[in-house]
C-alpha cells in the first residue's frame, strides 16, 4: 500500500448490460416491430449493438480517474430461463469493481432488481435502460434491507455522478495520521476537530492511525544502537543516512527555487528532517494524511530544543498532494481530502475569519504596511465583507497543481530563526475564484463556500503570518455559518460548489452553502 | 409517376441493386477480398439508397444516418435528435436499420456473423471483411 493519494484513486466501474432475446416470431402488448425484427436472430444483433452504444457512451462520460472494466453480460430468452451460471459468471467482476451501471429494457430489467439482492454494489441504471431507468430504481428502492441504486436519463448526468462516487471512494480510503500528546481527540489549538473518530469514520469511512508525538520526535535523527529514550531496545523508524543525504538534496532544491529567502539552511535541515520521518511514518501506516498537535507539543519545550516547527511538513505533503493540517487539524485534513477529491487540486488551510480594521490597518498578525496598502487600493471605498485567512502553509502548488510557482523560503520563529516554511504570493491573484470548505466537529455538517481573491500579506514575514485576503458575499452570513464549522477553512481556486454538495449529499452529511 | 409510385419504383431499383451484387458475389469464379468488399460497399449503398455522392464519410453508423436522413428528409445531425421513437427495448432507428442490413446479408448470402463482430464494424470496408471471412467458413 503506502501513501495512496486521493489524486490516485480510481474508481473501478463494472458495465452490466442484461439483454432478452426472443426466440420465435410473435408480436403483441409487450412486442412491437414488423418484418425481420421480429424474427429470431434480430435480437442477438440489436443486442450487440445497443452493447457497443452503450460502452462508448459510458466510457465518453467517464473523467478522470475513472476506469471502464469489460462489460459483463447477463442474458435470457423469452423462455425465462434464468440459470444461476449466468450470476456466477459475473460474480468475480462485481466483487472487483466499486460500482456498476447497468443497462436493460423490458424482458431483461427484473435482473438489475434480483443483481440489487444478490450484490451490495451501488448500482447506476444507465439512460439507455429506456423507461427501466424509472421502474427499476423504484423497484429497488422499495426492497427490503439497504441497496444504493441511482438512476439516470441522460448521458450527462453520468460524469458528474462517477466523479461523486470516485469522491466518496477517496474519502473511505483515506488514513490519517495523527500524532498526539495528549487525549487523541481534541488539542489545545484546535478545539472545533472532529470530536469523536468512531462516528467520523461510520460516517465518512476515514480511519485514523496514531503515533505518539514523543516516539516521533525521537526518531527524527539516526538510530542510536540502544533505541530510542521512548522506546528502549525497539528498533523504530529513525532517519538513516540516505534519508539525511536526501534532506540536503531537497535543502538544495529549496533553496536554489526560492524567489526570497530568509532562512538558515541548518534550520531548514531541521524542518526536512521532521518531514521525512512524518513521511516514513504515513508510508509504514499507509496513510495518506497528516496532523500534528503545534501547541501540545510547542509546550514541550522540544520543538525549541530539536529547532523546527511541522509547517514545511505540511506544505511539501500538500504540494504533492497529500492532505496535512496545522494544530492537529483532523477535521482539516478531511476537509482537504474531500476537496483534492473533487478538485483534483492542492488546498491551502488557515484561520479564517472576518478582517476588522484599525484605521488603514488590517487587524491580522504580521501584516505589513506596504500589503495594507495594496489591500486598500484594490478595496477602494468597499471595505465589506472582507474575510482573510492565514496561516504558514502556503506551497508552490496552490495555483497549479501540476506545475510549481514561484516561492518564497521564510523562517517560522522571531527570535532563533528556526522553523523553515515556504511563502507563495497572493497578490498575483487577484479576482480568482475560490472554493472553501470545512466539516463540522461531529462530521455531520460540511460548510461550502465561494469567494473572491482581493491580496496577500505576510509574504516576507515569519511566524503563522502568510495571509490571503478575499471578499465574501455577506460576511455576517459566512460568519455565522463557519461558527457551525470551526475556524480552519480550507481552499483551493476554482468553483467547485456543486461537487462538494453532491459528495456531501451522497455522504448523508449536510451540505451548509455560501454562495459568492 | 405520383410520390408513391416513385417509391415503390425507388425500392424496386434498390432490391434489383442489391440482387446483383449478391449475384456478382455468389457467381464469382474466384472470390477475393477485393471483390466481396466492393460487392458488399455496393449491395449496402443499393439496400440504403444511398449512391457514392452520399458517401461523404466511410463510417457504417453516419451512412446509415445520413440513410435515414434522406428517407425522412432531415439533416443528419436531426436524425438523432429526431430518432426518439423507440420500440420497447430501447432500440433506436439508426440502430434497428443497421441491424435489417446485417440480417439481409446473412439470409442473401446465407452467412451468420457474430453479432459482437457486427457491432464493431466501423466502416463498409468492415463489413465487408466479415462478410470475407464468413464466406471463407
Amino acid at each position: 500500500m503506502s501513501i495512496t493519494r486521493a489524486f490516485d484513486v480510481k474508481l473501478k466501474v463494472l458495465p452490466l448490460l442484461s439483454f432478452c432475446e426472443h426466440l420465435y416470431y410473435y408480436e403483441g402488448p409487450c412486442r412491437f416491430g414488423s418484418g425481420e425484427a421480429l424474427e429470431p436472430g434480430y435480437d442477438a444483433l440489436s443486442n450487440a449493438q445497443k452493447q457497443r452504444m452503450f460502452l462508448e457512451n459510458l466510457k465518453a462520460s467517464a473523467g478522470e480517474n475513472i476506469e471502464i472494466m469489460d462489460a459483463a453480460v447477463i442474458r435470457r430468452t423469452d423462455d425465462w430461463d434464468d440459470h444461476e451460471s449466468e450470476w456466477e459468471a459475473i460474480t468475480d467482476a462485481v466483487n472487483a469493481c466499486d460500482v456498476v451501471v447497468g443497462s436493460a429494457a423490458i424482458a431483461s430489467d427484473d435482473r438489475l432488481v434480483e443483481f440489487a439482492t444478490r450484490f451490495t454494489k451501488p448500482l447506476i441504471v444507465s439512460p439507455d435502460s429506456f423507461a427501466s431507468n424509472i421502474g427499476v430504481p423504484a423497484a429497488i428502492r422499495a426492497l427490503t434491507g439497504e441497496h444504493e441504486v441511482f438512476s439516470a436519463w441522460r448521458w450527462e448526468q453520468m460524469g458528474p455522478l462517477l466523479a461523486t462516487l470516485r469522491a466518496r471512494k477517496v474519502m473511505r480510503t483515506t488514513r490519517v495520521l495523527l500524532a498526539t500528546r495528549f487525549g487523541s481527540p481534541i488539542s489545545q489549538s484546535s478545539l472545533d476537530t472532529f470530536n469523536n473518530y468512531e462516528r467520523i469514520t461510520a460516517k465518512l469511512g476515514v480511519q485514523f492511525r496514531f503515533v505518539n508525538i514523543h516516539e516521533l520526535l525521537d526518531q527524527m535523527s539516526p538510530a542510536l544502537p540502544e533505541g530510542n529514550h521512548t522506546t528502549p531496545g525497539r528498533q523504530t523508524l529513525d532517519l538513516t543516512e540516505a534519508d539525511m543525504a536526501e534532506a540536503e538534496k531537497l535543502a538544495d532544491e529549496l533553496l536554489g527555487g526560492a524567489a526570497y529567502v530568509d532562512l538558515d539552511r541548518k534550520y531548514l535541515l531541521k524542518s526536512l528532517y521532521a518531514y521525512l520521518t512524518v513521511r516514513k511514518h504515513m508510508d509504514y501506516k499507509d496513510c495518506c494524511g497528516f496532523t500534528a498537535p503545534c501547541p501540545d507539543v510547542c509546550s514541550t519545550r522540544r520543538l525549541n530544543e530539536m529547532q523546527f516547527t511541522f509547517c514545511l511538513t505540511h506544505s511539501l505533503n500538500l504540494e504533492q498532494g497529500i492532505p496535512s493540517a496545522c494544530e492537529f487539524d483532523v477535521n482539516g485534513v478531511v476537509s482537504m481530502q474531500a476537496l483534492m477529491a473533487v478538485s483534483g487540486k492542492c488546498p491551502f488551510l488557515g484561520n479564517t475569519e472576518p478582517l476588522t480594521w484599525q484605521g488603514d490597518h488590517p487587524v491580522v498578525l504580521g501584516g505589513s504596511d506596504e500589503q495594507a496598502k495594496i489591500l486598500c487600493e484594490r478595496l477602494g471605498n468597499d471595505r465589506s465583507n472582507v474575510y482573510f485567512m492565514q496561516h504558514s502553509i502556503a506551497h508552490r502548488r496552490i495555483k497549479d497543481a501540476k506545475q510549481d510557482s514561484a516561492y518564497a523560503m521564510q523562517h517560522f520563529a522571531h527570535d532563533q530563526g528556526f522553523g523553515a516554511t515556504m511563502r507563495y504570493d497572493f497578490d498575483a491573484d487577484q479576482g480568482k475564484t475560490m472554493t472553501l470548505c470545512r466539516f463540522s466537529p461531529d462530521g455531520e455538517k460540511l460548510m461550502i463556500a465561494q469567494a473572491e481573491v482581493i491580496s496577500g500579506d505576510g509574504y516576507r514575514v515569519p511566524n503563522c503570518a502568510e495571509v490571503v485576503y478575499f471578499r465574501v458575499k455577506d460576511v455576517d452570513e459566512f460568519f455565522d455559518a463557519q461558527t457551525n464549522v470551526g475556524l480552519h477553512m480550507v481552499m483551493v481556486y476554482g468553483d467547485y460548489k456543486q461537487q462538494l454538495i453532491d459528495l456531501a449529499k451522497l455522504m448523508g452529511v449536510e451540505p451548509i452553502v455560501i454562495s459568492y | 409517376m405520383d410520390e408513391q409510385e416513385r417509391a415503390r419504383q425507388l425500392i424496386l431499383d434498390s432490391r434489383a441493386a442489391a440482387a446483383a451484387h449478391v449475384a456478382a458475389i455468389k457467381k464469382a469464379p474466384a472470390l477475393t477480398p477485393e471483390l466481396v468488399e466492393r460487392e458488399v460497399r455496393g449491395y449496402i449503398l443499393a439496400k440504403f439508397h444511398l449512391t457514392e455522392a452520399d458517401c461523404t464519410t466511410d463510417s457504417f453508423r453516419e451512412l446509415t444516418a445520413i440513410s435515414l436522413s434522406k428517407s425522412m428528409r432531415l439533416s443528419p445531425e436531426l436524425v438523432r435528435e429526431f430518432d426518439l421513437a423507440r420500440s420497447c427495448d430501447g432500440t433506436s432507428s439508426q440502430t434497428a436499420k443497421m441491424v435489417l442490413l446485417f440480417l439481409a446479408l446473412q439470409r442473401d448470402l446465407g452467412i451468420k456473423f457474430d453479432p459482437m463482430a457486427t457491432a464493431e464494424a466501423e466502416t463498409l470496408a468492415d463489413i465487408g471483411g466479415l462478410v470475407w471471412e464468413q464466406l471463407q467458413k
